[in-house]
């Protein structure tokens, strides 16, 4: 500051002058009214400027006596440091606790990926059912060929017994194309993907029309399942194009297929 | 408790704060918060009326603090404290409903007032600055000149000005603030002026 100035000047530029912010000390002098006056008016001076500090003096004026104020502070600001110091430790381990749950979270990630069913499985899953029966059985009787006990049993949905008795049945009448149809939509029920294969194939290769779109669905799901999925996707094709009973199910199996 | 390094204690909070972005360096924070601490419980105290939600505040606002940092820098610490402690107490209240602030008419948080330290070093000399300070005091309205004056000039205590005017000391203190701001809006609108 310029000491030429005279002192009635100087004053002014004192409005603006720095200064800082409560000690504890001041803090709990001031408010308990105990500042000599020269440290009281600095005290007063900054508290025109600080909303922080001059709102802190109210807080604390209505806490007496003077050690209460002392006490809280002090205890604060003990206890403070020591949770501050044990957070900031717990703090230093965040990154490993991070690091921890994103291994974790890759390892889920590949069990997941490597357990999980190739999207054509699953879709294998979806899409096959066993189809209905249409070998006509004479009800109210006992079933009297090998092929209608086969039927009977693949009617009540045991398809174990019915694989069975339709393989005796087709050792007797091996061109019997309902019962080479059934037996490999049964041995793709049980995932048995060659024979299922072999019998769907025979089926077609024999020319018969009323099984062929039957045959060609489950040769489809059964190239699916046997992880043939060019060949799945070209019959899948054919019989979109064919517009037969399962067109429909075979442009939603390429469509997913797609993706 | 263990004592600050003396280093700390002379730093200032931007420094600080920069220490601890830089370095995670946990002492720098440790030194904000016995800088600051106490004023942030007298603060919160004020508008939560007890001491243990107080200190439980105190330590919310510093844990809250080490969040900030990761994301940002402060460049006004003490405004920053400020606004955040006052927002942190309202949001309590509020949540806890068990009391209603009303401020005082007229009661104004003043902000630029803690930006003390923004340059007002204007640019027309020493002599210049006591002109430009003196044509702003005059335009002043009496009470705040004369409260300024009593402050500033004879140095009197705000429980002095207020015998002396016949005042509350709240209302020399408003005085007091309300007429420092416009001096340094006027002052500020007066170098703007100057420059252009």
């Amino acid at each position: 500051m310029d000491d030429s100035l005279e002192a009635p000047d100087r004053w002014m530029l004192s409005i603006f002058a720095d200064s800082s912010c409560l000690s504890k000390d001041e803090l709990i002098a001031y408010a308990a009214g105990q500042m000599a006056d020269e440290a009281g008016y600095e005290i007063e001076r900054h508290l025109i400027d600080c909303p922080l500090c001059s709102e802190a003096v109210e807080g604390i004026r209505s806490l007496h006596p003077e050690a209460a104020i002392r006490r809280n502070i002090e205890t604060l600001q003990k206890k403070g440091l020591r949770d501050r110091r044990k957070r900031a430790k717990d703090r230093d381990w965040r990154p490993y606790y991070a690091a921890a749950a994103a291994v974790m979270l890759l390892l889920a990630s590949l069990f997941y990926a490597l357990t999980r069913e190739p999207a054509h499985i699953r879709i294998f899953h979806r899409y096959f059912e066993p189809y209905p029966n249409r070998i006509p059985i004479l009800r109210g009787t006992e079933p009297g060929s090998l092929l209608e006990h086969a039927m009977v049993k693949y009617e009540a949905g045991e398809y174990r017994s019915a694989l069975e008795e339709l393989k005796r049945h087709l050792v007797e009448k091996p061109n019997d194309v309902d019962a080479i149809l059934y037996a490999g939509i049964l041995h793709l029920y049980f995932e048995e993907t060659t024979p299922s294969i072999n019998h769907l194939n025979e089926v077609l290769n024999r020319g018969d029309r009323s099984v062929l779109e039957p045959a060609r669905w489950y040769l489809s799901l059964a190239y699916l399942r046997s992880n043939r999925l060019d060949e799945a996707q070209k019959l899948l094709r054919t019989i979109v194009f064919g517009e037969g009973p399962f067109s429909e199910e075979g442009a939603s199996v390429l469509k997913k297929l797609a993706r | 408790m263990r004592p600050l390094p003396n280093d700390k204690k002379r730093r200032t909070d931007s420094q600080l704060l920069a220490d601890y972005q830089r370095s995670k360096d946990n002492s720098a924070l440790d030194a904000l918060f016995l800088r600051y601490s106490h004023l942030v419980f007298g603060l919160c105290r004020k508008y939560l009326d007890d001491d243990e939600e107080s200190k439980d505040a105190v330590m919310e606002i510093f844990e809250n603090l080490i969040d900030v940092l990761e994301k940002q820098s402060i460049s006004h610490f003490r405004a920053w404290l400020y606004t955040v402690t006052k927002n942190h107490c309202l949001q309590k209240i509020r949540k806890s409903r068990k009391a209603c602030v009303v401020y005082a008419p007229g009661e104004k948080i003043d902000l630029i007032c803690m930006e003390n330290s923004v340059s007002l070093h204007l640019n027309y000399g020493i002599d210049g600055q006591i002109d430009a300070l003196e044509e702003a005091l005059n335009r002043l309205n009496e009470n705040q000149r004369t409260c300024l004056e009593l402050f500033y000039r004879e140095k009197k205590s705000y429980r002095e000005i207020a015998t002396m005017l016949g005042m509350e000391v709240k209302q020399v203190k408003s005085h007091l603030q309300n007429g420092k701001r416009n001096l340094k809006n006027r002052l500020s609108t007066g170098q703007e002026d100057g420059n252009g």
